[in-house]
């Protein structure tokens, strides 16, 4: 008894600070576009008529909503898997008694340094129908490939622009987690006649779960909030045919260029919400927080 | 180990070296591009097709130096470094107790942290704007260093690395006679190198390039992040962008997040011999 | 346990502490009687430096401080950031396109007794008018011009004299130019945005926004067929796009690099063409003809002020030095268009070659603002324009979709 209160207590004086400026600086402005999802809002000129939940009625019957779902859905189905399975194999080959590992580890990491301007221009450079890989296709296949005008094609290059840029950034998640699984696993399981693959999938993937539980997570977060790559190849619009029409996209559309604030705080709150599910059956699939307690 | 079996090590052995190497210079490209880029005009950078430079050009860079450019990088030094060390001191002391103290309420919190990061910053950048302005803290670096200080994700990847993390250690630490905070400060800390190691660069890399806050916080001059000064240079006329300056800015403004990770970079791969024997 | 709550304790009192000690500088309205703060985007070095200058001399003779603030991006999302937290500046830019919304909004106070309003661009003026009442003083414009790259036309066989100055004979004249071009040069460059066919469109006989602020696409024959003359363009490789077909980064380095020979482009290009590509030899003249009408798209930005400004004297003061008085000294150091027609004229800018022609637009020119549905009607062209240029839908499937996506969008937001 004593012994927990004395927890309770410790618990929470460990999460105070962090409490705290989460309480100010977070909870308060999320608190704020709470309500605002159930008015009708000017932010100009701070006026607001309630309009329950409108808001999310007009989401509904708006086709733009279920382009931005399915395309939004797409992304991340692809993308998060790939992400979190390369960067975790390029972590382990990192991770074994390899040569020059850490120079490799710097020439991977160095490219998330790359501002993400000129890795528009280089992605345009590359994708234009008169760039370097239409041009390549065209003269290998005989076939004219338009990747920016094409709406399949346009949300593939935004899925390998991000793929590109993410990888690194997860790979030195997994690299530290790795710094943690003690090599007497390995050992063992070397003892036991198991070889390299069989130690990445009897070890080291399951002494992983709590971090690719965090990668995972992060990586659906991210992905369902897509927004730069799918502003810059749009110039904002969305276009061709809403086929690179994000959710954030469309949420900062609602907000900016349609001004109702209320329906944009509407649909992000249904995003927050699609996420978290989303985030909650992927890992009760996967047991990924299963070591929890 | 049978022969069969080494011979399998081996060609996995060149199998990997072979995707490290064609991996590595898949990233490098675009990066050694951009340094280039950042010697090239802009009439070049906006033609697109060249690798070298036609004519080595300095303007970019000598635009920015000769801009208030020492003030801008102390701003986002001084901003980051701060904002570093509060995140790691605060985020891993949130990570620790989500993970290893058994407290009241603790599930619901954890899961309630994880909801916040899930609503989207469109919508909630007004309203933190609008805290910030309540609070006076408008055009003060503080509001960077505030709403920059506590990251949720790292809390949450913290608490991941030490749900791992051996029990024994702790209970020793306790049978001594440590209090629960000194041992978090003289046993989890060092113990959690790689962890700290890899928040600390992200927070860093985070700070430095945050363009939105800076942008609606901040609107004097002389208080500029190095993003924002640099975007500042680089506006040249309505629907065109000097080029040179924005890709000479970003090979500067990586280069303290370089030195950052050189510094960082031996706790990402320690020797696995140590690994294996202090846990 | 001690050691945590002294820490945070600490950690409480430093913050607590570092708030209120740097929390002083509150920009926005200051308290000072004699002090306005003007908030105004990033822009060229020519007119950071002729704003600075034409302020310094309007704090010389009124004896107002103007506190500048610069905001160099999303100026439109800082702004409002600022309307929402109370903290708005006494004076801002406004631009035509958004004008709309923030006089509905009720945040913009109305200018009145300005001096001589009958010297300013009537299509300016009128673009910051609700109701009669106008609530902004336009500081400076840009219109369309046609540029012509005259080393690549020479290089073709032609002179200045076979540019058709008509769009139906400019597209055929682009066809057969084309045909001596190489793969990755353009006879003309072309945007699909709204922005910049809305006046062409007008000039068919089309009514994109009527006057009940609802979408109309369908209802002109020749609107249609002016689309079609791009969809076919873009087809038969005469029209390009700069990014998607040539990867340029914009129609400027396009043109600046001799990889077209056409773009009809704003007077912003001047300067970029100027500075970066001083080589290439062109021609500026006015925007071709639709429909025997002449057309041309303006945009304008004006100096607006805040509903809830305390310092209405010294604000409206100072927009009416800055496009009065003062703005002959803005224009002549920022390199920009006067908006009142009593400045061009004392500039001789009609007796300029190359910015004449954009001169001449400013009395025709569709400005670019046109109720506050605009955004709205102008993202659902975009985003189905761009269909039918991809050749996924036809011209007139495309057109109907984007008047119900916007109208549909429209009646969502009542």
């Amino acid at each position: 008894m004593g012994k927990k209160r004395y927890n309770t207590l410790q618990g929470y004086s460990f999460l105070t600070p962090a409490l705290l400026v989460i309480l100010v600086f977070t909870l308060v402005p999320i608190g704020y576009a709470f309500f605002m999802m159930f008015f009708k809002v000017d932010l100009l000129s701070g006026t607001r008529t309630f309009v329950g939940l409108g808001n999310f009625e007009k989401i509904f019957n708006d086709p733009k909503f279920w382009a931005s779902f399915e395309n939004t859905t797409k992304y991340v189905a692809v993308v998060v898997p790939i992400q979190t399975i390369l960067a975790m194999i390029l972590a382990s080959f990192l991770n074994s008694k390899i040569k020059f590992n850490r120079t490799f580890l710097t020439i991977m990491f160095i490219p998330t340094l790359t501002s993400s301007s000129a890795m528009t221009l280089i992605f345009m450079w590359l994708f234009n129908n008169n760039g370097l890989v239409p041009n390549v296709i065209e003269s290998v296949f005989g076939k004219n490939v338009q990747f920016l005008t094409n709406p399949d094609l346009a949300l593939t290059v935004i899925m390998i622009m991000n793929i590109f840029s993410t990888i690194p950034h997860f790979m030195i998640v997994f690299l530290s987690g790795l710094q943690d699984i003690p090599w007497s696993l390995y050992e063992a399981a070397q003892i036991d006649g198991a070889n390299k693959v069989k130690q990445f999938v009897h070890v080291t993937v399951p002494q992983l779960m709590p971090i690719t539980f965090y990668v995972l997570t992060m990586g659906i977060v991210g992905t369902f909030q897509i927004f730069d790559q799918a502003f810059i190849i749009s110039n904002g619009t969305g276009g061709p045919q809403n086929s690179t029409l994000t959710f954030s996209l469309y949420i900062y559309q609602l907000a900016f260029s349609s001004n109702d604030m209320g329906r944009a705080t509407a649909l992000a709150f249904m995003l927050g919400l699609i996420i978290f599910t989303v985030t909650f059956i992927v890992n009760k699939l996967l047991k990924a927080d299963k070591v929890n307690g | 180990m049978d022969d069969n079996m080494k011979k399998n090590n081996r060609s996995l052995k060149i199998i990997v070296y072979t995707l490290l190497i064609a991996y590595s210079l898949l990233t490098l490209a675009p990066f050694v591009w951009s340094i280039l880029t950042s010697f090239k005009t802009t009439a070049e950078i906006a033609g697109g097709s060249t690798f070298l430079p036609e004519a080595w050009s300095f303007r970019g860079y000598k635009t920015i130096f000769a801009s208030q450019f020492p003030q801008w990088i102390s701003n986002s030094l001084f901003v980051a470094l701060l904002t570093m060390i509060f995140n790691i001191f605060f985020n891993t002391m949130a990570g620790y107790a989500l993970a290893r103290i058994d407290f009241k309420g603790r599930q619901l919190l954890f899961s309630l942290l994880l909801v916040l990061i899930m609503v989207p910053s469109q919508v909630t950048m007004i309203p933190l704007y609008i805290v910030i302005s309540n609070l006076n803290l408008v055009d003060s670096q503080w509001s960077i260093i505030f709403t920059t200080m506590i990251n949720i994700g790292y809390i949450f990847m913290m608490r991941q690395f030490f749900i791992n993390f051996p029990r024994d250690v702790e209970e020793a630490a306790a049978m001594d006679g440590l209090s629960s905070f000194g041992t978090f400060i003289r046993i989890v800390l060092p113990n959690a190198k790689a962890a700290v190691a890899t928040q600390g660069i992200f927070v860093f890399m985070g700070v430095w390039n945050e363009f939105m806050k800076p942008l609606l916080f901040i609107s004097s001059p002389n208080k500029y992040m190095l993003t924002q000064g640099l975007n500042a240079l680089s506006k040249s006329f309505k629907n065109s962008t000097q080029w040179d300056v924005i890709m000479a800015g970003s090979i500067i403004s990586i280069i303290p997040i370089f030195i950052i990770y050189i510094i960082l970079n031996k706790y990402f791969i320690t020797e696995n011999d140590q690994s294996a024997g202090v846990k | 346990m001690k050691t945590v709550a002294k820490l945070v304790s600490g950690a409480v009192l430093v913050a607590g502490l570092t708030a209120c000690g740097f929390s002083s500088e509150k920009s926005g309205s200051s308290k000072d009687d004699n002090s306005i703060s003007l908030a105004v985007w990033g822009s060229s070095p020519a007119e950071t430096k002729g704003l600075e200058k034409t302020v310094a001399t309007f704090e010389k003779e009124s004896g107002i401080d103007v506190k500048i603030e610069v905001i160099q991006d999303n100026f439109q999302d800082a702004l409002t950031a600022r309307f929402a937290a109370k903290n708005a500046p006494d004076v801002f830019y406004l631009e035509s396109f958004t004008a709309p919304k923030f006089i509905k909004s009720g945040v913009v106070a109305e200018l009145k007794d300005v001096d001589n309003p009958d010297d300013f661009y009537q299509p300016l003026l009128n673009s910051f008018k609700d109701e009669g009442k106008l609530y902004a003083l336009p500081k400076d414009y840009s219109t369309l011009g046609m540029y012509v790259n005259t080393d690549l036309l020479t290089k073709a066989g032609y002179t200045m004299e076979d540019v058709p100055k008509d769009w139906v004979g400019l597209m055929a004249f682009s066809k057969e130019l084309q045909g001596k071009l190489a793969k990755d040069q353009a006879a003309m460059i072309f945007d699909t945005a709204f922005a910049r066919n809305m006046s062409s469109l007008i000039a068919s006989g089309l009514t994109p926004v009527t006057d009940k602020n609802r979408a109309d696409f369908t209802s002109s024959p020749e609107a249609l067929d002016y689309l079609q003359s791009l969809v076919d363009g873009k087809k038969a490789g005469y029209l390009k796009n700069p990014s998607i077909d040539l990867g340029m980064d914009s129609a400027g380095a396009a043109f600046g690099s001799n990889k077209a020979v056409i773009m009809i482009e704003g007077n912003w290009v001047l300067s970029a063409l100027r500075q970066n590509y001083p080589d290439v030899k062109y021609e500026v003249v006015e925007a071709p003809t639709v429909n025997g009408k002449n057309q041309t798209t303006t945009f304008t930005v004006g100096y607006a002020m805040a509903k809830a400004t305390d310092k209405k004297e010294a604000a409206t003061e100072f927009v009416k030095y800055m496009t009065g008085k003062g703005q002959q000294q803005w224009s002549e150091i920022s390199v920009t268009f006067p908006t009142r027609q009593s400045v061009a004229e004392a500039m001789k800018l009609d007796q300029n070659e190359v910015v004449k022609a954009h001169v001449l637009g400013a009395e025709y020119g569709t400005v670019w603002s046109s109720g506050v549905n605009l955004p709205v009607i102008s993202t659902a062209f975009d985003n189905q324009f761009t269909a039918a240029v991809n050749g996924d839908k036809t011209v007139e499937q495309a057109m109907k979709d984007t008047e119900k996506e916007a109208n549909d969008e429209i009646k969502r937001q009542q």
